[in-house]
């Protein structure tokens, strides 16, 4: 998946566990950049008791870099508290929620904003803003959508907040992908599946149905480009920030019989900035490593970019199907169209009218031009597709972030930095099959952007 | 309230925590001791009255210890106070 359960020390841990994150030009508002962090994966909407919710001892935050170097100019730390009204009920809501101080919701949560500057001066900006609660079903909260409206705050200092459940909004078919590298449309051609399939396949969005928890921000673009301007050419490098966003907790734990103790400075335990960075790039006896780690450190897994795994294993798993880039990998040379678009940026001059580098260091950082306009009509493969407000460009919610993931893997984008390079026909036609249309609810055209949470009592049905 | 008082109280919720020992390079074991007086180490304001915090002791013999207090850790080296943790330890 992007990034759900993507190490194995954080997929024991669900509350901090970061899933996607999303950086784009807000398309309704493009004076403002959204930027949405999802954690707790795959929620089954059906969860009671003890509904999903945020951790009130993890520190979560969303780091923006705006001068390359791969440490944050701008972070945004968002903390959580649960209140208990009643501590003699089992329930969560004793009769229907219908605001977000009913008295009838009986486990609330409420979380602050603080922003945080490149030298550690920090501001909070709000205190006690309440999250919407689960989505326990349609008898105790009959209109969802504008209890979560209710939950969006605009702050004084300007930007707009919102932490709570929404619908999973990533796509992947996750059944498939992990069973030898499948992809069902092509399973025909699978080194294994051709003894077993005659025909392709249809994908299943594996994530469709379940809800994830939300920490979304919208900003002014002068809130985090560097030297505060608000307007830039598409060719200013200044234009361009990388976002990623991080999980720490405190180093010690004591566990009690009845309360625990935290305490000790707060260490990372999950980080997140490109898709399937760490999911699929960095391997497993270096994945929880790497959680802990900022981007500025990235290039101690340059390497694995340079020479990724799964370049190696598509032309095995689909014999014939990808010989140029067979041969390619038998030359041993570095991918540098991948550390471009994932640890630098794209320069300017490889694709006409666009760029998003940041300097030389290498750092895995969800990189957007801020300065790019939302695209009037945008293609779910974002830049691979011709559309460079997409990923990665940023990432949109409905973009196809594994199939573009694929086919920069399989070699499309490789003719972009080696002229000698013929990408194969295959790497232009790869994908997973699925698209926003396989996410059963419907992504928003506004803030925050991802749809109604799916109900308990509904789902699943 | 301070912050670091803030952030020591004990939580509402109880869940596992993963340490980082990658980064800060912190081990399994921990001593938690309570009333030990750290006056001739500490630094800076060191633990308010009836504030939690949590000594590890990384290398008895080298007096290598952690304190955690607050949202802090204190690294200190006393060989003296590392031996005496080393035998109350032991029972």
């Amino acid at each position: 998946m992007s990034s759900h359960r993507e190490a194995p020390e954080i997929s024991k841990d669900p509350v901090a566990d970061s899933t996607d994150l999303y950086a784009f030009v807000s398309p309704d508002k493009p004076n403002t950049v959204t930027m949405i962090a999802n954690y707790i994966p795959l929620q089954s909407p059906a969860s009671g008791p003890n509904f999903f919710e945020f951790g009130d001892d993890v520190l979560y935050a969303i780091h923006i870099d705006n001068n390359g170097d791969g440490k944050p100019e701008v972070s945004y730390e968002f903390r959580f508290t649960t209140e208990l009204r009643n501590e003699n009920t089992f329930l969560y809501n004793t009769g229907p929620i219908d605001s977000l101080d009913s008295p009838n919701w009986n486990r609330r949560q409420f979380f602050s904003v603080t922003r945080v500057d490149g030298k550690g001066k920090r501001q909070v900006l709000a205190k006690k803003l309440p999250c919407p609660p689960a989505n326990v079903g349609k008898l105790s909260i009959p209109d969802y959508a504008k209890l979560a409206d209710d939950a969006v705050h605009k702050l004084k200092t300007g930007e707009v907040v919102f932490a709570g459940q929404r619908a999973e909004g990533f796509f992947v078919d996750l059944g498939s992908i992990f069973d030898l590298g499948t992809l069902r449309p092509f399973q025909q051609l699978h080194v294994a599946g051709k003894a077993v399939f005659k025909e392709a396949g249809k994908a299943v969005n594996a994530t469709d149905q379940t809800n994830v928890h939300s920490i979304a921000i919208q900003v002014p673009l002068s809130y985090v480009r560097k030297g505060g301007k608000s307007s830039y050419r598409g060719r200013d490098q200044e234009s361009v920030v990388g976002v990623w966003t991080a999980a720490s907790r405190q180093q010690v734990l004591i566990r009690g019989r009845r309360d625990d103790l935290d305490v000790g400075p707060f260490v990372q335990v999950s980080r997140l900035g490109n898709p399937l960075f760490n999911e699929v790039i960095v391997p497993v006896g270096q994945k929880d490593l790497w959680n802990t780690l900022e981007p500025s450190e990235d290039k101690r897994f340059a390497n694995f970019v340079e020479q990724p795994e799964l370049a190696q294993l598509l032309p095995v798993l689909y014999p014939g199907v990808f010989p140029n880039l067979e041969a390619f990998n038998k030359t041993k040379k570095a991918r540098a169209d991948l550390v471009a678009i994932l640890l630098t940026g794209i320069p300017d001059g490889i694709i006409e009218g666009f760029q998003n580098n940041t300097g030389a260091v290498q750092a895995d950082m969800l990189r957007l031009n801020t300065a790019i306009p939302p695209a009037k009509e945008p293609n779910k493969f974002g830049v691979v597709g011709g559309d460079v407000a997409g990923f990665p460009n940023g990432r949109r919610v409905a973009d196809d972030v594994v199939s573009i993931a694929l086919r920069a893997v399989a070699g499309a984008t490789l003719p972009l930095v080696d002229k000698a390079f013929k990408a194969d026909d295959a790497a232009a036609a790869v994908e997973q099959g699925l698209s926003a249309a396989d996410v059963t609810a419907p992504f928003l055209d506004r803030f925050p952007y991802l749809g109604v949470p799916y109900d308990g009592f509904s789902n699943p049905s | 309230m301070s912050e670091h008082s803030r952030r020591a109280k004990v939580r509402f919720t109880r869940r596992r925590v993963i340490t980082a020992a990658a980064t800060l390079g912190v081990g399994a074991a921990a001593a938690s001791v309570t009333g030990l007086s750290l006056a001739h180490d500490r630094r800076g304001k060191g633990a308010g009255v009836g504030e939690n915090f949590v000594v590890h002791v990384r290398d008895a013999k080298a007096g290598a210890l952690d304190i955690f207090v607050g949202t802090n850790r204190i690294q200190v080296r006393d060989k003296d106070l590392a031996a005496r943790l080393a035998l109350a330890a032991n029972g």
